[in-house]
C-alpha cells in the first residue's frame, strides 16, 4: 500500500480520522507541525513525523499544547503553513496564547488547530466542548464528519487561516478521529516555501511590530472585522448541505459525526419523506443565510450535536434577530430535553429520538432474541476485567508504597493525583490512594496549597504525583513555585521513561525525537536538585527500600518542596525492547494456605494485578499465565511467600 | 457486614484506640495487614476477616487466664502472686562474656543456648539486626521503620554459637513474634523462645487454635519470659516502658504463663531470678546445670517475698488502671481474671 505521503490524485486511500487530517495538511502545504500527545487526536503528530523527513517536514512533540501552538505560530509568522493538533484539555493549556494572537494575526503561513474532543470522555479526565473557543476568539470553525471532510477540510483550513490573519480550528470527535473511511487524494504541492519573519525592525522607520498584541482596542475590533471575511466564504461552502424533502415535518440542523448517526436513524425509521437533514460543515462564523434558508423549509427543528448546545444556540439567537420576519417553530434539542448535553451520541439515540417525536415506533435493528441470546453467552466467555493498570505496571508498586508509607505515617496523608496512566489511582487500580485530581500539573499545584496551610494547623503529609512526560509539560513552574514559597510536600515523579497512556511518544527525558532521531535528553533529577530540592530516586518495585526513603522524607522536619523519583520502565515499552519475561512466576500451591492463610486474598483482593487470579477449585491464588507479564513484584507482598519467582 | 465487625477494626477499637495496646507484635507479625511503626501499631489495608488472629492473639483483647493457665498447665489459674511456679533460683550463666554481654546473669542467654546445643530444641526465633544477612525472614512491607539502617529484623537460630549475641541484644524482643509468624510450617516442630510477658501470653493464646498456615504454637518447647524489670527496647533508641503507657495497664510482671521466668537478680549483681514453672522447664533448666553452662543458687526467701510484692502490686495497680479506664469495677477490659482474685487485688487497690 502506497503510504500517506504518495502524490497520486484522484486515488483512494482507506484513512482513520487522524490520518486523514495528516493528508489534508500535506496538500495543504503544511512545512511545520508541533503537538503534545492527547487522546484521541495523538496520532496526527505520529504519522506525520513518519513523512517528515522525506516530505522536509518539521515534526516535533512539544513539552505541551501551549508551546506546541506557540511554536506552529511561530512558523505561521515567518510564512510556512502550520498545524497543531490537541486535545480538549489543550485548547485550555494554549487560550492564553490564542487570546493574544488573535489580536495579532498568525501571518501569511496559515495557521490551523486541531482538537480532538472527547464526548464520554472515553480516554479523558473530563467532558468537554471546545467549540466556544471559537466565538470567544473570532476563529473560523470546521467540523469534518467523515474521514475524507476530514482531508478536504484540514487543507482548507490553512487557506482559511489566511484569510482571516487568524487561526483556523478544526473540531474532530473521538469517533471520527479513530474511525477509518475512504479518502480521495488531492494533489501535493511542489512548491517549497522560503522562511522569513517579515515585521523586523526598520531603523528609518521605527514602528511597533503587527505581532505584538498591542493596543487591544484597535486589535480587538480589527480581529472581528477579519472574521467578517470568511462569511461569504462560509455562505457557499458545499460543506454545508441538505438532504431531505423540499418541505420536511422536521428539519435536523447537525454537525460532525452526529451527520451520520441522522442518517442512519432516517434510513433505519423510513423517514426520509418526513425528516431533513441539514449538516453544517462551517459551524462559526455561522453561515446565516443558509440556515435562514433551511429554517424557512418548516416549523419544527431538531439541533443534534455532541456535548453543549453551540449550534443550537447560534442558530436559536440568529432566529430571535430575524423577529416577526420568520415565522415561529418549535426549536427541540438540548435545551427541550431531547438530546443529552453530556456524552457521545449515537445512532440508536438518535433514533429513538427521532422516533419520538414522529410517533414511529423504534426498535434496535437486528437485535432480536437470538442476537440477545448470542450476546448473553458470548459475555460469559469474557473473563470480567475491571479497569486496571497493565500487569507489570510500575505505577502499582508507586502506589502500594504511597499507601502503606501513607498508612505507616498516620497523619492521614494523601496523594494529589495528575493526568496519564496513573490516574487510574483514583479507582481502584491505584488503590484508591489519589485524593484529588484534575489536570496536568494539577497535582503538584494543588500540593502548593496544601502545603502552605501549617499556621491553619495542616499537619497532613502531601504527596503530590506526575508522571515524567507530566513533569516536563505543567509541573516545573509549580515545583519552583514550591521551593521558593517553602511549601511543604514531597512530589513524587512516576518516571516510566515514556507517555505512555497516549501510545509511547518521547519526552524530553527519553533522548530521541518525534522522528525517531536522537535528541538531547533533559536530566530531571539534575534539574530538580538546581532548584535546591532534596531529590531522591526509588525504584516502585522496591516496596521496602522505597517504603523506607519515603517515610524518611515525610519524617524530615526541614519540610520544604522534596523531589521522590520513582523510576522503572512502562513494563509495555521494556516488553518491546527486551522481548521475553525477566521472571516466570507461579504461585506453589504447597505454600499458598487460600482462605486458612489469614492474608485475607491480599493479591487478589487488593493488590489486584490483573495476571493473578483465584483458582476456585484450588481455593488458592493462581498465575494467569497468559497475562503475567513476570515483573516479579507480587512475589514481595504474599505473607506466605508463596508466590515465587524463577529467572526466565 | 459491618466494617467494625472485621477483626482488625475491633482490634483497633477495643485495643490500639483505647492505649491498650503494648506493641508485643504479635498481631503485626505475619499479616500483611498491620504494620508495626515506630512504637504504633498501624493498619495499611481493610482486611475483611472477622476472625482474625490479630484480634484472637492480642494479649489485650478478652484474656481469659483460667482458660490459659489450663492450656498451659493443665490446672486453673493460680491465685499465688508470682502464679505456678515449680521451682525458684537465683542462677547465672558460668561463662562471664555471656553475663557481661546481657548485663546481667546472662541466665536466658545460657539456658537457651544449652538447650539448642542438646538438641532438645532445633531453633531459636530471635531478632537481629537488618543488614546482617538475616534477610530472607525480612517480612516485606510490614513494620519498616523510618530508620533505613538497622532496622530490628527476625530471624531463626540454629548455630548455638550465635544465640548469645541476639538474645542478650538490646532489641531482642521488638520483632520475635514476627520471627515465629514468618517461620513456614514444617521448618521446627522444637522451637525455644525468649519473650516479654506479653508477648508470652500472645504466643500462648494460640495454643487453642493452631493456624493451619504457620508453625504451631505448641511447637515451642522452652518459652522462657524475661520480666520487663530491666531496661527494654522496642526499636534502637526507643526505650519501650517509658514510651508506652499500655504498660500500665499490665499484669504480668514475670510472665506467669512462660516455662521459664528470667527476672533481675533482686539486689544480686550478676545473677537472675529464675522461676521454673513447668515440666519442660524444669527439665531445660537441669539439662543446662548438668552442662556447666549455669551456676544455681536458691533463691533467699526475702528475695522471693520482694518478687511476690512486686508482681502483686503490678496486679493491683492494672486492675486499679483498667478500672478507671473502663469505669466499671465488673469491667476490666482485657483482662479475664477469676472473679476471686480480682475481688482481692480490688481490696488491696
Amino acid at each position: 500500500m502506497e503510504g500517506i505521503d504518495v502524490n497520486a490524485p484522484g486515488t483512494t486511500q482507506l484513512l482513520m480520522g487522524n490520518e486523514a487530517i495528516v493528508r489534508g495538511a500535506l496538500e495543504g502545504g503544511v512545512g511545520f507541525s508541533a503537538q503534545y500527545p492527547g487522546t484521541p487526536s495523538s496520532e496526527v503528530l505520529s504519522v506525520m513525523a513518519s513523512v517528515a523527513r522525506n516530505l522536509r517536514i518539521h515534526t516535533e512533540w512539544s513539552v505541551n499544547e501551549l508551546v506546541a501552538a506557540e511554536a506552529a505560530a511561530g512558523a505561521s509568522f515567518a510564512g510556512i503553513p502550520a498545524l497543531s493538533a490537541m486535545k480538549q484539555n489543550g485548547v485550555n493549556v494554549i487560550s492564553d496564547f490564542l487570546v493574544n494572537v488573535i489580536m495579532t494575526g498568525t501571518g501569511t503561513g496559515g495557521l490551523v488547530l486541531v482538537t480532538g474532543d472527547d464526548p464520554s470522555a472515553i480516554s479523558s479526565s473530563n467532558e468537554e466542548d471546545s467549540r466556544w473557543i471559537c466565538k470567544w476568539m473570532d476563529m473560523p470553525l470546521l467540523e469534518p464528519s467523515t474521514a475524507q471532510d476530514a482531508k478536504d477540510m484540514v487543507k482548507w483550513a490553512f487557506e482559511i487561516s489566511r484569510l482571516v490573519d487568524n487561526p483556523c480550528f478544526v473540531r474532530e470527535t473521538t469517533r471520527l478521529a479513530h474511525t477509518r473511511g475512504k479518502v480521495m487524494l488531492g494533489e501535493l504541492p511542489t512548491e517549497r516555501k522560503t522562511a522569513y519573519f517579515p515585521d523586523v525592525w526598520d531603523m528609518c522607520k521605527p514602528a511597533k511590530s503587527r505581532f505584538t498584541s498591542g493596543p487591544f482596542g484597535i486589535l480587538h475590533h480589527q480581529a472581528h472585522e477579519r472574521l467578517k471575511r470568511v462569511v461569504p466564504v462560509f455562505e457557499a461552502s458545499a460543506f454545508n448541505t441538505y438532504e431531505g424533502p423540499e418541505k420536511p415535518e422536521l428539519l435536523i440542523i447537525t454537525s460532525g459525526v452526529c451527520y451520520l448517526y441522522c442518517q442512519e436513524a432516517i434510513a433505519m425509521l423510513g423517514l426520509g419523506n418526513r425528516a431533513g437533514i441539514f449538516r453544517l460543515g462551517t459551524t462559526w462564523p455561522l453561515p446565516e443565510q443558509a440556515v435562514r434558508k433551511q429554517l424557512e423549509r418548516t416549523s419544527n427543528v431538531l439541533f443534534v450535536e455532541e456535548i453543549d448546545p453551540f449550534i443550537e444556540g447560534s442558530v436559536m439567537e440568529f432566529a430571535a434577530s430575524l423577529g416577526a420576519s420568520l415565522p415561529p417553530k418549535t426549536y427541540l434539542g438540548k435545551r427541550s430535553g431531547h438530546i443529552p448535553s453530556w456524552g457521545a451520541l449515537s445512532t440508536d439515540l438518535v433514533a429513538q429520538t427521532l422516533g419520538s417525536i414522529l410517533n414511529v415506533p423504534y426498535k434496535v435493528a437486528g437485535r432480536d432474541a437470538a442476537y440477545s441470546e448470542g450476546l448473553k453467552e458470548a459475555t460469559k466467555m469474557v473473563p470480567p476485567r475491571a479497569i486496571n493498570l497493565c500487569p507489570g505496571c510500575p505505577h502499582r508498586g508507586s502506589y502500594w508504597i504511597f499507601k502503606n508509607a501513607l498508612s505507616i505515617d498516620g497523619r492521614h496523608g494523601l496523594v494529589a493525583g495528575d493526568i496519564g496512566c496513573y490516574s487510574l489511582g483514583f479507582i481502584g487500580a491505584g488503590f484508591f490512594q489519589e485524593r484529588t485530581m484534575h489536570c496536568m500539573g494539577g497535582g503538584i499545584g494543588v500540593a502548593n496549597g496544601l502545603g502552605n496551610l501549617k499556621e491553619f494547623g495542616f499537619n497532613q503529609p502531601v504527596l503530590a504525583i506526575a508522571g515524567d512526560s507530566t513533569f516536563f509539560h505543567a509541573c516545573i513552574p509549580a515545583l519552583v513555585n514550591g521551593v521558593y514559597n517553602k511549601a511543604n510536600f514531597i512530589f513524587a515523579i512516576l518516571d516510566n521513561s515514556a507517555t505512555a497512556m497516549t501510545g509511547f511518544q518521547p519526552h524530553p527525558g527519553v533522548g530521541r525525537a518525534a522522528t525517531g532521531d536522537p535528541a538531547p535528553r533533559v536530566d530531571m533529577e539534575a534539574l530538580c536538585r538546581a532548584l535546591g530540592a532534596r531529590v531522591e530516586v526509588c525504584d516502585p518495585f522496591d516496596l521496602e527500600g522505597s517504603t523506607r526513603v519515603l517515610l524518611d522524607m515525610m519524617a524530615d522536619e526541614s519540610g520544604g518542596a522534596r523531589v521522590l523519583i520513582m523510576r522503572r520502565t512502562c513494563e509495555l515499552v521494556r516488553a518491546r525492547r527486551d522481548k521475553g519475561r525477566p521472571y516466570t512466576m507461579r504461585v506453589n500451591p504447597s505454600v499458598c494456605a487460600g482462605d486458612s492463610c489469614g492474608c485475607n486474598r491480599l493479591c487478589i483482593r487488593v493488590f489486584g494485578c490483573p495476571g493473578l487470579i483465584w483458582d476456585k477449585e484450588a481455593g488458592k491464588a493462581k498465575i494467569d499465565e497468559a497475562i503475567c507479564t513476570g515483573c516479579g513484584l507480587c512475589a514481595d507482598i504474599c505473607p506466605q511467600r508463596a508466590i515465587e519467582r524463577k529467572a526466565a | 457486614m459491618e466494617t467494625q465487625d472485621y477483626a482488625s477494626f475491633r482490634l483497633r477499637a477495643d485495643v490500639i484506640d483505647r492505649g491498650l495496646c503494648p506493641l508485643c507484635g504479635g498481631c503485626a507479625a505475619g499479616c500483611p495487614y498491620l504494620g508495626q511503626q515506630r512504637g504504633r501499631i498501624v493498619q495499611l489495608d481493610c482486611c475483611t476477616l472477622v476472625e482474625g488472629s490479630c484480634y484472637r492473639n492480642c494479649p489485650r483483647t478478652l484474656t481469659d487466664l483460667d482458660a490459659l493457665s489450663r492450656a498451659v498447665f493443665g490446672e486453673p489459674f493460680s491465685a499465688d502472686d508470682i502464679g505456678i511456679v515449680k521451682n525458684a533460683y537465683v542462677a547465672q550463666a558460668t561463662d562471664p562474656e555471656t553475663r557481661s554481654a546481657a548485663g546481667g546473669g546472662g541466665a536466658t542467654a545460657a539456658l537457651l543456648r544449652a538447650a539448642l546445643a542438646a538438641g532438645a530444641i532445633d531453633a531459636v526465633a530471635g531478632t537481629g539486626v537488618d543488614g546482617e544477612g538475616h534477610e530472607g525472614l525480612l517480612l516485606r512491607n510490614l513494620a519498616v521503620s523510618s530508620k533505613v539502617a538497622g532496622m530490628p529484623a527476625p530471624l531463626l537460630l540454629t548455630d548455638p554459637a550465635t544465640v548469645v549475641s541476639h538474645v542478650t541484644a538490646p532489641h531482642r524482643f521488638a520483632r520475635v513474634l514476627a520471627a515465629f509468624n514468618g517461620l513456614p510450617k514444617e521448618s521446627t516442630s522444637r522451637l525455644g523462645m525468649v519473650c516479654l510477658p506479653c508477648q508470652t501470653a500472645s504466643l500462648r493464646k494460640r495454643l487453642p487454635n493452631p493456624a493451619e498456615s504457620r508453625v504451631d504454637a505448641r511447637n515451642v518447647r522452652l518459652l522462657v519470659a524475661e520480666s520487663c524489670a530491666t531496661k527494654r527496647w522496642l526499636e534502637p533508641g526507643e526505650v519501650r516502658q517509658s514510651a508506652n503507657k499500655a504498660c500500665s495497664y499490665c499484669w504480668d510482671l514475670t510472665g506467669e504463663l512462660a516455662d521459664i521466668s528470667v527476672g533481675s537478680g533482686r539486689g544480686q549483681q550478676d545473677w537472675n531470678t529464675v522461676l521454673v514453672r513447668t515440666a519442660a522447664g524444669q527439665e531445660a533448666f537441669e539439662a543446662a546445670r548438668k552442662a556447666g553452662a549455669i551456676e544455681v543458687k536458691p533463691l533467699p526467701p526475702e528475695s522471693l517475698a520482694q518478687e511476690k510484692k512486686a508482681s502483686h502490686d503490678k496486679k493491683v495497680r492494672a486492675v486499679r488502671n483498667l478500672t478507671a479506664l473502663t469505669g466499671s469495677k465488673t469491667d476490666l477490659a482485657y483482662l479475664g481474671l477469676p472473679g476471686r482474685i480480682v475481688d482481692a487485688l480490688q481490696g488491696d487497690s
